[in-house]
């Protein structure tokens, strides 16, 4: 129940700034449905659900949240999972916006580009929940002031680790493994997608953990 | 059950300062007023009581039972009123209910709407548009929603006007009424606890220097004057803050050393905050 209790909170705390959100869906999708395009409201989705990821530390160390949640009847451990199932939570706004154009133009007879739309939803989930995965332990440890910047080192070097794959090794060394990722049957690309949103799953749940340890040791 | 709360040889050390085995317990049917200058360890206390800092020894039990192991049941009777309220600055009022009444089953949704029109707090004001005296207002509102047993309040009355200070004092007092449930309130401005604290516990420099009922505290010494010369260099080191002036001098006593001094001097009953501040210059 007091998990439940900390979902509300963490809900409360973000809805007076979620309304700033809705023109930017609302463009996102407009410009998804012109253009035909997912990767609008794709994209929107990402930086959305990493946005309000973050937005309860960020109004918590305002606020003092942190000394809040010691006067409330909860364990500290319930604070941590509170926060985790929102980050989880917020997937089904974001699941909404990837899939809207794909339901309005399946509403209108227009084409539908399931697997891109797919692909969408599995680049947000396994995104959001690995950038929530990084972040969420070092706010719990360090508050939100001192650990914003500390949370980009990991992000720059995945961000740099990718640039350099692409750029410095040699289009004929990934072509077969993009060859490969297009002859897989779409059965296949289920299952590795699953696989996939499983690993990420599991670093999240190992995030949580730690994130508890972090948080049950700090001096408020 | 005799004591929400019961300190006994809490300690905790930080680089610059330590709170040093202070013992204490909160009666139940009684306010216990927690009194020192800043920096003596009252905020320190009260969030060791409350699980905000791990302490380093000693024990702390709440209504009888280990603060640890009792875990969020015990917390559930405990209600706290701090110095400022740490709710959403964009909450509104009906807001504030929304997120606090989840975590307690006994919530009272038409106390809190009935302390909200006592207090004369608007449920669709936003916290941020709210004074200071009335923010304290609404964290007493939502502290006495949830029938609580015991009332933690720390530095509750600092920055506001006496007309405030003495609503709260009103509030506190029929909170106690039935008996049963207790208040801690920590301040520096010792005229509330000179109104309504039952005992005292006094904190200086991380240490506990007296515990007991107030008249006990009031009760131990005494304010004196005399003229110049009229005390010894020796009658001099038992005065506590001794100050010399133009027409003699001024200090504090301890009842129990009245007899030592010649019956020159004059004596007056000491307040709470006399007795703070001489004891703090005095450095005894």
């Amino acid at each position: 129940m007091k998990r439940i209790a900390m979902l509300n909170l963490n809900y409360l705390m973000i809805r007076p700034y979620l309304k700033q959100y809705l023109l930017l869906i609302a463009f996102a999708l407009v410009f998804g449905i012109a253009f035909q395009n997912t990767t609008y409201p794709g994209m929107m989705a990402i930086v959305m659900l990493i946005n309000l990821g973050v937005y309860p530390f960020m109004l918590e160390e305002k606020a003092q949240g942190d000394i809040l949640y010691a006067t409330l009847s909860v364990r500290r451990r319930d604070v941590v999972v509170g926060r985790y199932l929102f980050g989880l939570l917020l997937l089904i706004p974001g699941f909404l916006l990837v899939f809207s154009p794909l339901a309005l133009s399946l509403l209108t007879g227009g084409p539908a580009e399931v697997a891109e739309v797919a692909g969408m939803a599995l680049a947000m989930v396994v995104v959001a929940l690995l950038f929530n995965a990084i972040q969420f332990p070092a706010f719990f440890k360090m508050g939100y002031a001192k650990a914003r910047y500390i949370v980009f080192v990991p992000m720059i070097f995945f961000a740099a680790l990718f640039i350099v794959i692409w750029k410095i090794v040699p289009n004929d060394m990934l072509a077969p493994f993009i060859a490969w990722l297009d002859a897989l049957p779409t059965q296949s690309l289920l299952f590795l997608g699953a696989a996939l949103v499983a690993v990420v799953f599991l670093l999240y749940v190992i995030s949580g953990v730690i994130a508890c340890r972090f948080y049950s040791a700090r001096d408020l | 059950m005799n004591n929400s709360i019961e300190i006994k040889c809490l300690t905790k050390r930080f680089n610059a300062f330590t709170l040093e085995g202070v013992s204490l317990s909160v009666p139940c049917g009684y306010i216990t007023g927690l009194i020192g200058p800043n920096g003596s360890g009252k905020t320190t206390t009260i969030k060791l009581v409350l699980g905000m800092l791990k302490k380093d020894a000693g024990e702390i039990l709440l209504f009888e039972q280990d603060s640890k192991a009792g875990g969020e049941a015990l917390k559930e009777d405990i209600s706290v009123v701090m110095d400022q309220p740490y709710y959403i600055e964009d909450w509104r009022l009906y807001q504030v209910e929304k997120a606090l009444a989840p975590f307690y089953p006994n919530w009272d949704s038409a106390a809190f709407r009935r302390y909200l029109a006592q207090f004369e707090l608007d449920a669709k004001k936003k916290v941020k548009e709210l004074s200071r005296g009335m923010k304290m207002k609404l964290q007493v509102a939502a502290a006495l929603s949830h029938n609580a047993k015991l009332l933690i309040l720390d530095e509750p009355t600092s920055g506001l006007d006496p007309v405030a200070r003495d609503e709260l004092t009103d509030v506190l007092q029929e909170f106690i009424r039935d008996g049963e449930r207790a208040v801690l309130f920590s301040t520096h401005i010792t005229a509330d606890l000179e109104k309504i604290a039952d005992y005292i516990a006094y904190l200086r420099d991380g240490q506990l220097q007296f515990f007991g009922t107030k008249d006990d505290f009031v009760g131990a010494y005494v304010l004196l004057k005399g003229g110049q010369n009229s005390l010894t260099d020796d009658q001099k080191k038992l005065v506590i803050g001794y100050r010399a002036h133009g027409a003699g001098f001024d200090g504090l006593l301890r009842r129990e050393d009245l007899n030592k001094l010649p019956g020159a001097v004059v004596t007056e009953p000491a307040s709470i905050d006399e007795i703070i501040v001489r004891m703090n210059k005095g450095g005894q």
